[in-house]
């Protein structure tokens, strides 16, 4: 039997006389919010390009520029970029403006079964190029820093492969690159490692399909239905997912500002696009099955991604609990590039956390913009 | 088969001789010089002896399964429908789409059997995976309450922490089953058969649509290719058109910037409507 003893009835009168006055409050939290205290992604921007669903934004300075350069950010297609911009106290754009940097960010819009066809090379060599382009033309350089995350840092790293001359610095964050890499870091549970703890959940789910079974989700369905990636997502930590609305709620529920930030996250994490069909089958094919970047095998319009061929300086920014991209998926990068400026920032917390965490707020930014500075420092 | 076939024999030879009246037979009507009209009087006869050995002969040819009132009590159960695809009536149903197809008779018949067949099979699937998240909740509970009464064990002081307990060790044991070849195969399984089934769906609905002169998905998404191939190629073409400019002289503002005239914005774009769904 338990050695401890049982509360007495006066706490457990005390501890449901505290329940009854936190909700009381929430409820009261809860009346006064609108639509609009939820709002994400709101830093004063400015679009300055469309081509199809897909969007340029110029961010307005809100410090002196520092480095001449643009920074352009490129997200992927699983999720928003509005991540980047969650609120105003945790945003790595309001962080890279307060500290002088030129910001633009790609929103590649909301595909549907229309965009069913578009490739890894129509984000790559078309709408990608063209941002990049654009921002040469009207900024006058010939050259860009380049930010991915996520499958947007692969859309960069194939990128600056394909095109060396139009990035100056190429920045990686939270961006898988060997696909298979993270087999060889599986626990087997003599080490005290959970077994499977260490391989990504991404990877796993991927592998455990054929490449028939990926082709027939996508033909009756179009594109990568954004519910299932959620899903997938959601296997994580599955009792968060069923609790989040009842139980931890309960924790922010009666403080305004916690409660705001649960909301916009939420806001977030419902907002989840379907992704392309034709560029999922080679996210989930020839990458996540085959793992054809890190062979030197992945083609794009003919022409083979030879990660060899990127000479640039290249910072790798990860986050050390990643469960989604495990650090040595991205990791081994390293061996691959064949600059020889290679710089890594690793980050405690997980996968979005490092961008949305209160703790590592400031964080990505100070050391993205340093890598920068000094760079820039260096070419003067 | 010998006697069968004799008896077939006997029968069309009596059928042609009643057919053919003006012409001397074999038999015995040749010998007593039968009329026209006596050869008419013998074709109902000469009928009705042709359809009783086609009966014999069908139902010698009758496969012995016959239905028995025990089988047809079966087919009819409700216990027998309970179960997905369950018994002697996903039997018949499995018959039905693996008989002959007779060129495009019955197709849309088919198509509702497979769509049926494809129902049940993502049925087994989804019960099949359910079942093994079940099993992950039970047997997270049995460790909940293995270690909250095993001796020396901290009791709780209150319900919150009770409950994060409860809720540390379901998320323990299911993300246990989350990274179990069982389940990764229970899941793609499920997958699949949901991706078929959609796919069966969409052949009887395309069916319906050509019947009604209205676009099918296939033809839809044939056109949606070709736009954006075709778009390809425009930008391809406008690419190579626009080298030599590009070369001689930078733009302030790229074409596709005037097209679209860049508008103030503080998020007040349409924001796409939002899905269910969940990341970490």
């Amino acid at each position: 039997m338990p050695a401890k003893t049982l509360p007495s009835a006066a706490d457990a009168m005390r501890e449901l006389a505290d329940f009854n006055l936190k909700m009381l409050k929430g409820g009261e939290l809860l009346t006064k919010v609108k639509a609009e205290d939820v709002q994400i992604a709101t830093a004063d921007r400015e679009l300055v390009f469309s081509r199809d669903k897909v969007s340029l934004y110029r961010y307005a300075a809100t410090a002196d520029r520092r480095i001449d350069l643009p920074v352009l950010i490129a997200y992927g297609q699983v999720g928003r970029y509005t991540m980047t911009d969650l609120q105003e106290d945790r945003s790595m754009i309001r962080n890279l403006l307060a500290k002088g940097v030129d910001v633009y960010a790609i929103d590649w819009g909301s595909p549907s079964r229309a965009d069913r066809w578009l490739t890894f090379e129509d984000y790559v060599q078309d709408y990608l190029k063209a941002c990049v382009e654009h921002i040469c033309t009207a900024r006058k350089v010939r050259r860009v820093n380049l930010l991915g995350i996520c499958e947007g840092g692969v859309f960069s790293l194939c990128f600056t492969a394909l095109n060396p001359g139009l990035v100056e610095n190429l920045i990686l964050t939270i961006t898988p690159v060997d696909f298979h890499t993270d087999q060889a870091a599986q626990g087997d549970g003599k080490g005290g490692a959970r077994p499977g703890s260490a391989v990504g959940l991404m990877n796993q789910w991927a592998r455990s399909l054929t490449p028939d079974d990926v082709d027939r989700l996508i033909e009756a369905n179009g594109n990568l239905p954004g519910e299932l990636i959620g899903y997938v997502f959601s296997m994580l930590t599955p009792t968060a997912s069923l609790s989040k609305y009842n139980i931890g709620m309960l924790d922010v529920v009666d403080d305004e500002k916690k409660l705001l930030n649960f909301l916009r996250m939420e806001k977030w994490l419902a907002d989840r696009p379907h992704h392309p069909g034709e560029a999922a089958k080679e996210l989930l094919i020839n990458l996540y099955q085959q793992n054809q970047l890190a062979l030197g095998q992945f083609m794009l319009g003919g022409r083979r991604v030879d990660l060899t061929s990127i000479t640039i300086p290249v910072l790798n920014v990860f986050a050390k609990e990643d469960h989604i991209i495990p650090p040595p998926c991205t990791q081994a990068l390293r061996a691959l590039v064949g600059t020889k400026d290679y710089t890594e920032i690793a980050l405690e917390g997980g996968h979005i956390g490092v961008f949305v965490g209160g703790k590592s707020q400031g964080v990505v930014a100070s050391g993205i913009f340093d890598w920068l500075h000094e760079r820039a420092r260096r070419t003067a | 088969v010998n006697e069968l076939f004799q008896a077939w024999g006997e029968s069309q030879k009596r059928w042609i001789e009643a057919l053919q009246p003006g012409k001397p037979r074999s038999s015995e009507a040749a010998s007593t010089g039968a009329s026209v009209s006596d050869g008419l009087l013998a074709l109902p006869a000469a009928w009705r002896e042709s359809i009783e050995k086609w009966t014999e002969v069908a139902q010698r040819a009758t496969v012995p399964k016959a239905l028995t009132p025990d089988l047809l009590r079966s087919m009819f159960s409700p216990e027998q429908w309970s179960g997905a695809g369950a018994g002697v009536f996903d039997t018949s149903l499995q018959q039905a789409l693996e008989g002959p197809r007779l060129a495009t008779l019955w197709t849309l018949d088919r198509k509702l059997l497979e769509l049926q067949a494809s129902a049940q099979r993502r049925d087994r699937a989804a019960a099949q995976f359910q079942s093994l998240v079940q099993g992950a909740w039970a047997n997270a509970y049995q460790r909940f309450v293995a270690a909250q009464t095993q001796p020396g064990a901290e009791a709780a002081t209150s319900w919150r922490a009770l409950a994060d307990r409860w809720l540390s060790q379901a998320n323990e044991t299911l993300g246990e089953l989350h990274r179990s070849q069982a389940f990764l195969d229970a899941q793609r399984e499920l997958m699949r058969s949901a991706s078929e089934h959609r796919l069966q769906e969409r052949a009887v609905a395309e069916g319906f649509c050509e019947a009604n002169h209205i676009p099918t998905r296939s033809e839809v998404d044939e056109v949606h290719r070709t736009v954006t191939e075709l778009r390809r190629q425009l930008r391809q073409l406008q690419a190579a058109a626009a080298l030599p400019t590009r070369r001689a002289v930078r733009e302030p503002e790229s074409r596709d910037a005037v097209t679209s005239p860049p508008v103030r914005s503080k998020s007040k774009r349409a924001q796409p409507a939002a899905r269910t769904g969940t990341k970490p």
